[in-house]
Formats: structure tokens, C-alpha cells, sequence
């Protein structure tokens, strides 16, 4: 992914939710992945390409497959064992943003035998696919919902675990996979299974801006920036690296905040008057209030950090009845407005 | 030429055709809507450049997906004995044009593919153990000879293709032969800011939401700016191209803009009705009328100021009432998913390829052949025209698990008799059903009959939002046309059969048929055709359910199951438990 080619993040009109949703997601990964659902044409995909311009750089072992982190050295491919012997220095590398394309395989997805080498040498060697490559990142896949099923299983598996085991081909290959798992796609051409949705941190349902001012500065954002994509980002350099420090803040306070009981108490309280199945829903709910409130600057979790995400974390983890009219988005709000 | 309205149908194809020349990258392309003919053939051949240097691609409908995107190359990898990539057709397309043909009826991937290259101007694939990028900057020309009946071309494709020609309103001789028009350095031609306001306001009349087309219209009015040799674009230009990009979009938009420019005074009865569609079909039109009534979104917005240049070429009027066409017709048709053609062991999930000869229908797994030779190599003698040694017993054939999906098609009696009184409990057994396939991830599909005709009220679907609306929508009372309903399932029903999934059929009814085919209302008639109609589903041997909607269960009822062979429940009291039971045991 090319990030300089992108749309300022900044520069999207409105969708603040996703936005929000987006941020959360780049402050901690675990929070989980991101679900963004909605009409077309409301800048989703648009979002996570400009995503990669905000995220700072990290440090990665140079010339590893997986983006490994020098300092944790969980790794153990061949390049890391010798990097940890060596005193080589540490390489600033870009947050992988890896979009995955469309008709793609199973092989290319979890990595698999190398054939150019099989054929030509006759060693048995593993080349990484994209969860290597977007290791300690981001995976978006676009049209969530048309993916293949076992595809998608796969993936959810994954970034659960973190790691990525391939045990095919007469290979046995382990190596970590964490990153955020960005899906999206348009609920017309069918819904996600119920199982795979509560996989999912947070969810966003995006709509098509209704307000006419809204929907002209978007298509004045729109047609400037594809005049002269690089004198408008130069207009918005400034808002994007006002972000980008707030996340970088953001992203170094997120270990020293403070979650007083009050905001456990009160989290588990809404989950239960929600009836939300399990505790996913309180641990996401619990870690994108911290994100929240690291990206607001704060030093402890609030309530009010908790009701700033509560419709994100919750919303598709109710029990529901599929035809019930009432939309989750309101049952959770109708619950936030008593529960505080 | 004086003004906009000026025009001809014919000189708005001609210019559409000239700015698809010169931006049809930028705009996306064009969607040819309409019957195979020679106004078809002949706008087609005038959006192909003259000199034919560019990339002139055609997709025919049974394209797979290694050929589309690119894949392994079977013969340069064997000779170079490493792996080569094989162009796609639509990395081939580069700096060219791709044609769709059968578009409205592409499988998902083709029309996914195609939407990810217009987004991104590149094509990647991670496919086979490969990885590339390839620049793929093209403009997309799709044919859709969708009929009002039939699935419409994918509505994500449908927003990025800024042209619209429709055919059957256009005469097959479009003087399209004249000069190429050239426009120099269009993209540096200033767009007025109102420009941008008045264009929105269309579009919001018309009820697109998305933005893609508005922009699409920006750059047209670029061009026809620069067609002039203009450095700003004007507001002709602007509502000009309005027209090209909006209000040509809409089904039969051009028509009724000419309508409205030959009589400006007289008002515009409903712009769909008039023009001669090519499927005049009594059906379809009663088909759409129980949703007439229904308030759509455009209506009920207020209308919107529009400066008096576009008003006079574009009475508002005009808009809503194409807009109010447009959303009838998208509720009666199945969105987005489009006639994808399942092929048993073509798709699903990979099963782990075993040995075997490729033959009709078992392809070549060439990775897994490769790899199940490799380790033999040092071993076999080395031929001297081949680097790598294959043998007969290497080869490898892909196997994949299909999804045996299965599609509920209920067909619902909706009449007078009986059955009104319990057309709330049936409604109620049916959302049930609803939920459960939708955790299942089956689809649905609804019949509904009363009066003297059926009516297909969704299409197979797996979109709960669909379902929800069609249902709630279901009316009530009438006659009984049994064997309209019947008939309408059983077509559903082929329809789903012919995609390679299974129909399960559930009818809801108590037989009490009063219609016949012919729609007189002799009952005697109406029984014998019902029951005849009924025989064909046995014969096809789809499983079916007749559940007994009657007050008391009657013998009708059973002769009618006989005849379809299907499984018998009465249901005297309402209990949508047992009904989802019984379905659930059919499926099994």
C-alpha cells in the first residue's frame, strides 16, 4: 500500500464513528478488529487507505518476513536468530497496511511451500503470505462479506491468536501474526454470519451523509484532491500531523492508564442490561474506553469515555432477533441513557 | 447549436460517446443497457478508438478467475523451472478498454475485480504462490441487457461507470461516425464552486446518494468544456453533463428528457410508462402496483433550488418522478448478487488436491503438481527439452467442497379465503424461518399470490433487510390464482436449481383455488390447473412442504401435497415452532 498516494485521513467529511472506530483500533490492537458497514460511497475503504499516513513508524528487524520487533523476540525465523547475534541497528519501517486483494488464495494468506525454490533446488522452505506481511499491523479486506467462508474463518482465528500456524505441505511453520483485522462491506449483498460478527471489536455503520452542505463539501474534498492530490494534502498536512501526535501520545499512555472499579462496574452493568453474550463485550468495551481516553489525553478511564464507545463496542453483540426493527444502534443508546 | 435543449437522443449518445473517448478511464466507462442489435453494435464500435492502438478487451460471461486476474503459467513455468506469472485479462486491459459483455449476470468476482481496478488503477493478486502488481489503468464498457425481471448489473459496478447509453431508446443510426472530437488538457479546466451545488441537488432529486457519480459528472463537464476550447466550465456544461452522468442513469431517462423538450408545457405523465419498454408484460407493471403508494425517499424531500439554466433543461418534476420509477423498479428486482453461476466442483472451499488426470470439469491443481514432482527430479532422467520431469502420476487435480446452500422459496396465500384470517400467523411463521436461515446462511425467496396473479416479492436472498421489507409489505385478500402461485414458485425454484443450489419449497395455503390460469374464476378449472402445476414440482423432485393454512384441515389440501409430492402439515392452530420444525426436517 502506497500511503503518500492516500487521502488525508483528516480531510473525510463527517463519519466521525468510523473514524473514532479507526483511531481506537490504531491506539491498542486489542481491542480487535474493526467492522465498518454501510452504504456505498461514504469513504470506507477510503478510511483504512488513509489510516497507513497517520500510524508512526515502528522499529523492525531488518530484513524479517514479519515485521518482527527487536525487542520482544518472539520471532525465531532465521534472520531474527542471527539480528539477535549481530549488533546490527534496529530499521524504522512503516505500519504494514495490507489490503487484501480480491480471488485470493489460501496459500498467499497463511504462506506456503516455496515453490521457485522446491523446483530449482529441491529444498523445502516456507514463503511467508499476507498474514507475515501484516504482522503488527493492519489487514483490511474489502467486501468482508463476499470473502469465502473458510477464508474468513481463518482469518478470525488468527487475529485471535495472534499467531499463525501452517502445518500443510509437509511444512511446520509458526510464526506471530498480530495485527487488526478491518472489514467492510455493503449489508445489501448479504450479512455476516451472526458468529463471525461479535469476532469483531468494534463495528461502525456508516451512512451516506444526509445533509446536502455535507454531501457538496464532500465532492469539493473529493475533486480537489484529484486535481492535485499532492497540494491537497499539503493544505491538509497540518490537521494530519495534529492527529498523528495525538495518536503517537496516545498510543504511549495507553499502558499507565487507570481503570477505576467505578467504570468496571459500570461496564459490566451495561453489558448485562444489554444482555450481551459472554465477556468479549466487556473486555472491548473496557480496552476501547482506555483507548478512548488515551486519545482524549486523560489519565484515568471515565464514564464518559465508556459512553463514548459503548454503541462501537456494543452494538453488534446483542442477542437479537434479526427481524426486530429496532435498530442496535438506538437499543444501545436507550441502554447507555439509563444505565448512567 | 442554440441551447441544451436543442438536442436529440441521438446527439446526446454522440456526445456521450465522445467524452467516453477522451476520459473513459477517469469516468469509469460506460454501461450499454439494452438488447443485442445493431444500435448496440453500432455504439459500441463508435467508443472503440479509431486507430484501434489501445488495449480492446472482451470478458465473455464463463471467465475464470485465473484468467481474469492471472495465475501460474503453465507452460513458461515448467520451461524456466521457476514460477512465471500469467498475465490477466485485465492487467492486459492496461491503458485500454474492457467490454463486459452479459454484465448483469457476471459472477460477483468479475464485477468485485473490476470495481477494486477502477477504485485503485492497479491490479494485485496473491494468488498460487504468487505476488504482483500490475498497473491496470482501464475504462470499463458493460453490456447489461438486463430485462425489468432480471437481477440488475451490481450496483457497486453500476455507481463507478459514469455513461449510460440505453439502447432501445436510441435509433439504429446514430450518425456516430463523425470526426473524433479532441479535448485538450481538460483536467486543467475550472469547475464554479455552484457547480458542485447544483450537481448534488440533482443527485439528491434523482436519489443517488453516493458521490461517485456527481464527481464522474465534475470531469464531464471538464470535458465538454474543453471540447469548446474553454478554460471554465460553464453552467451549460455543467447541466449538460448532469445529464450525461444523472439523469441518463436513470431507466429511461433520456426519453423522458426528450418528451419533456418536445412538450415543456405539458405535464409529464410517468416517464416509465410511456416509452415502448421491450418487455411489455402485464405481470410486471400489476406486479409493481401494491407498491405505488409507498412514500419514497425523493418525494418526500423538499425541492431544492436549482438555478434556472438547469431547471429549464431539467424540470424537477422530471427528477422525482424518475427517481420514484427508479426505486420502484430496484424493489422488485434482486440486488447486487447477480446470476452467478455455480459449477459444482468449481468453487467452495479447497479441498487438498488429489491425483488424478485433468478432465471436463477437474482442472489442473499446477502447484500441487509441481510440488509432488519436485522432490523426483534429481532422481529422473533429465530430458533435453524439459527442465522439470513430469510425470503422469505428478498430476494433480483440484477438488472443492461445494456449498450445498440451499434456498427456501415460500410460496403464500395471501387471498380472501382462509388464509386472510391467517395471514398474521403465517407472516409470523415465516419470520421465524427467516431467522433461522439466516443463521444458517441459506437464502430465502418469497411468492406471494391473491387476486388474479402472483407476484415474486424477493427474490432468492440472503439479506435480512430485504426479507424484513418484502414481508412487511405482504397485502392481503382476493381471489385464490393457486396455479399463478404455484407457477411463479416453480420458475423461482428452476431458477435456483439452475445456479446448482437446492430449492426447498414450503407452501402456505388452503387450496381453496378460485382462479384459474386463464383468470377466470371457476373453481373446478382453478383445481385442475393448480394440481397440474403441482405434478411438475414432484416431477422436478424438489423437496416440498404444504403446510395447511384452512381453518380445518380438508382433503384438498391433501390431494394437492399428493401432487406435489410433498410432505403434509395441517396447522390448525398457529404455531410457528412446528413449522420451522418441519422445514428443518426437510432440509435434513
Amino acid at each position: 500500500m502506497v500511503a503518500n498516494k492516500a487521502f488525508p485521513f483528516t480531510a473525510i467529511v463527517g463519519q466521525e464513528q468510523m473514524k473514532q472506530a479507526m483511531l481506537i483500533a490504531a491506539v491498542d490492537a486489542s481491542v480487535g478488529g474493526v467492522l465498518v458497514f454501510g452504504d456505498r460511497g461514504t469513504g470506507k475503504s477510503t478510511a483504512v487507505r488513509a489510516l497507513a499516513a497517520l500510524l508512526p513508524k515502528m522499529a523492525v528487524v531488518p530484513g524479517c518476513a514479519y515485521n518482527a520487533d527487536p525487542q520482544r523476540k518472539d520471532c525465531g525465523c532465521d534472520v531474527c536468530k542471527r539480528f539477535a547475534r549481530s549488533d546490527d541497528a534496529p530499521k524504522q519501517a512503516a505500519v504494514p497496511v495490507v489490503d487484501m486483494p480480491l480471488g485470493v488464495t489460501e496459500d498467499r494468506v497463511v504462506g506456503a511451500l516455496d515453490l521457485e525454490r522446491a523446483l530449482a533446488h529441491g529444498e523445502k522452505s516456507f514463503e511467508p503470505g499476507l498474514l507475515a506481511r501484516a504482522n503488527r499491523g493492519f489487514l483490511y479486506i474489502d467486501e468482508v462479506n463476499l470473502l469465502e467462508d473458510h477464508l474468513v474463518d481463518l482469518l478470525l482465528d488468527v487475529a485471535a491468536s495472534g499467531e499463525n500456524l501452517v502445518e500443510r505441505e509437509g511444512l511446520s511453520v509458526r510464526h506471530p501474526a498480530k495485527f487488526v483485522l478491518v472489514g467492510s462491506g455493503n449489508p445489501e449483498e448479504g450479512e455476516l454470519r451472526p458468529q463471525l460478527l461479535d469476532r469483531f471489536g468494534v463495528s461502525v455503520d456508516v451512512k451516506t451523509p444526509t445533509d446536502i452542505n455535507d454531501r457538496i463539501e464532500v465532492i469539493r474534498r473529493r475533486d480537489d484532491f484529484e486535481q492535485d492530490p499532492a497540494a491537497f494534502r499539503r493544505r491538509w498536512a497540518r490537521k494530519e500531523s495534529a492527529v498523528r501526535k495525538r495518536l503517537a501520545s496516545a498510543r504511549d499512555n495507553i499502558h499507565n492508564m487507570r481503570v477505576p472499579d467505578n467504570v468496571l462496574h459500570a461496564a459490566a452493568t451495561l453489558c448485562l442490561a444489554l444482555g450481551t453474550d459472554g465477556l468479549r463485550g466487556e473486555l472491548t468495551l473496557i480496552r476501547a474506553a482506555r483507548a478512548q481516553a488515551a486519545l482524549d489525553g486523560d489519565k484515568t478511564v471515565t464514564t464518559a469515555h465508556l459512553q463514548a464507545v459503548a454503541t462501537l463496542a456494543l452494538r453488534h453483540r446483542l442477542r437479537r432477533d434479526p427481524l426486530d426493527d429496532a435498530d442496535a444502534t438506538v437499543r444501545v443508546e436507550r441502554a447507555v441513557s439509563e444505565a448512567f | 447549436m442554440d441551447g441544451p435543449q436543442g438536442r436529440t437522443a441521438s446527439e446526446w449518445a454522440l456526445l456521450a460517446v465522445n467524452v467516453f473517448k477522451v476520459c473513459g478511464a477517469a469516468i469509469g466507462g460506460m454501461v450499454i443497457r439494452g438488447a443485442p442489435g445493431p444500435a448496440r453494435d453500432a455504439a459500441l464500435a463508435a467508443c472503440r478508438d479509431s486507430a484501434g492502438a489501445t488495449p480492446w478487451t472482451r470478458i465473455p460471461i464463463n471467465v475464470d478467475q485465473d484468467r481474469l486476474l492471472g495465475g501460474l503459467d503453465l507452460a513458461a513455468t515448467l520451461a524456466a523451472s521457476k514460477p512465471v506469472v500469467s498475465q490477466g485479462l485485465l492487467a492486459l486491459a492496461d491503458q485500454g478498454t474492457v467490454v463486459l459483455a452479459m454484465a448483469e449476470r457476471q459472477a460477483e468476482f468479475v464485477t468485485a475485480s473490476l470495481c477494486d481496478v477502477l477504485d485503485t488503477h492497479e491490479l494485485r493478486i496473491e494468488r498460487e504462490g504468487l505476488a504482483a502488481t500490475a498497473r491496470a489503468e482501464l475504462a470499463v464498457i458493460a453490456l447489461d441487457e438486463g430485462r425489468d425481471d432480471d437481477a440488475p448489473l451490481a450496483i457497486g459496478l453500476r455507481e463507478r461507470l459514469a455513461l449510460t447509453l440505453e439502447t432501445d431508446y436510441l435509433p439504429a443510426d446514430v450518425p456516430y461516425a463523425c470526426a473524433d472530437a479532441t479535448a485538450p488538457d481538460w483536467q486543467r479546466v475550472t469547475v464554479p464552486v455552484e457547480a458542485y451545488t447544483t450537481l448534488v441537488n440533482i443527485a439528491d432529486q434523482l436519489g443517488i446518494d453516493s458521490p461517485r457519480p456527481v464527481l464522474a459528472a465534475i470531469n464531464i463537464a471538464r470535458v465538454l468544456a474543453a471540447f469548446e476550447h474553454a478554460r471554465e466550465a460553464s453552467d451549460r456544461h455543467v447541466t449538460e453533463a448532469a445529464v450525461l452522468a444523472l439523469l441518463m442513469r436513470m431507466p429511461g431517462g433520456l426519453a423522458a428528457l426528450e418528451q419533456t423538450a418536445e412538450q415543456p408545457d405539458a405535464a409529464v405523465d410517468d416517464p416509465h410508462e410511456e416509452p415502448p419498454t421491450p418487455t411489455a408484460d402485464p405481470e410486471q407493471d400489476a406486479a409493481r402496483d401494491p407498491t405505488d403508494d409507498e412514500p419514497t425517499a425523493s418525494d418526500a424531500a423538499a425541492p431544492e433550488k436549482l438555478d434556472e439554466a438547469t431547471e429549464a433543461l431539467l424540470p424537477l418534476q422530471l427528477l422525482t418522478q424518475l427517481a420514484a420509477a427508479a426505486a420502484r423498479q430496484q424493489r422488485t428486482r434482486n440486488a447486487g448478487n447477480s446470476g452467478a453461476q455455480a459449477k459444482a466442483n468449481a468453487r467452495g472451499r479447497p479441498l487438498a488436491s488429489r491425483p488424478g488426470i485433468p478432465a471436463a470439469g477437474a482442472r489442473l491443481d499446477l502447484l500441487a503438481t509441481l510440488k509432488s514432482a519436485a522432490p523426483w527430479q534429481k532422481l529422473r532422467p533429465a530430458r533435453s527439452n524439459a527442465r522439470i520431469a513430469v510425470q503422469k502420476d505428478d498430476l494433480r487435480v483440484r477438488r472443492f467442497k461445494a456449498q450445498t446452500r440451499s434456498t427456501t422459496v415460500f410460496i403464500v396465500d395471501a387471498s380472501g379465503s382462509a388464509a386472510i384470517q391467517r395471514l398474521a400467523e403465517t407472516k409470523g411463521a415465516i419470520e421465524l424461518l427467516l431467522a433461522e436461515c439466516y443463521v444458517r446462511r441459506d437464502q430465502v425467496a418469497l411468492v406471494a399470490f391473491r387476486n388474479d396473479s402472483a407476484e415474486v416479492l424477493l427474490p432468492a436472498t440472503r439479506s435480512l433487510v430485504r426479507a424484513k421489507r418484502a414481508l412487511a409489505a405482504l397485502p392481503g385478500g382476493g381471489g385464490t390464482p393457486l396455479a399463478h402461485g404455484l407457477r411463479a414458485g416453480l420458475e423461482l425454484a428452476d431458477a435456483i436449481a439452475k445456479r446448482g443450489e437446492t430449492p426447498l419449497v414450503v407452501l402456505l395455503t388452503d387450496a381453496r383455488a378460485n382462479i384459474a390460469l386463464d383468470g377466470s374464476a371457476n373453481p373446478a378449472l382453478a383445481d385442475e390447473h393448480a394440481l397440474a402445476v403441482g405434478k411438475e414440482f414432484a416431477q422436478r423432485g424438489y423437496q416440498s412442504l404444504l403446510i395447511d393454512a384452512g381453518r380445518r384441515p380438508g382433503r384438498r389440501c391433501q390431494q394437492l401435497a399428493d401432487a406435489l409430492d410433498a410432505r403434509y402439515l395441517p396447522l390448525p392452530f398457529a404455531d410457528a415452532g412446528s413449522v420451522s420444525q418441519a422445514v428443518q426436517g426437510m432440509a435434513a
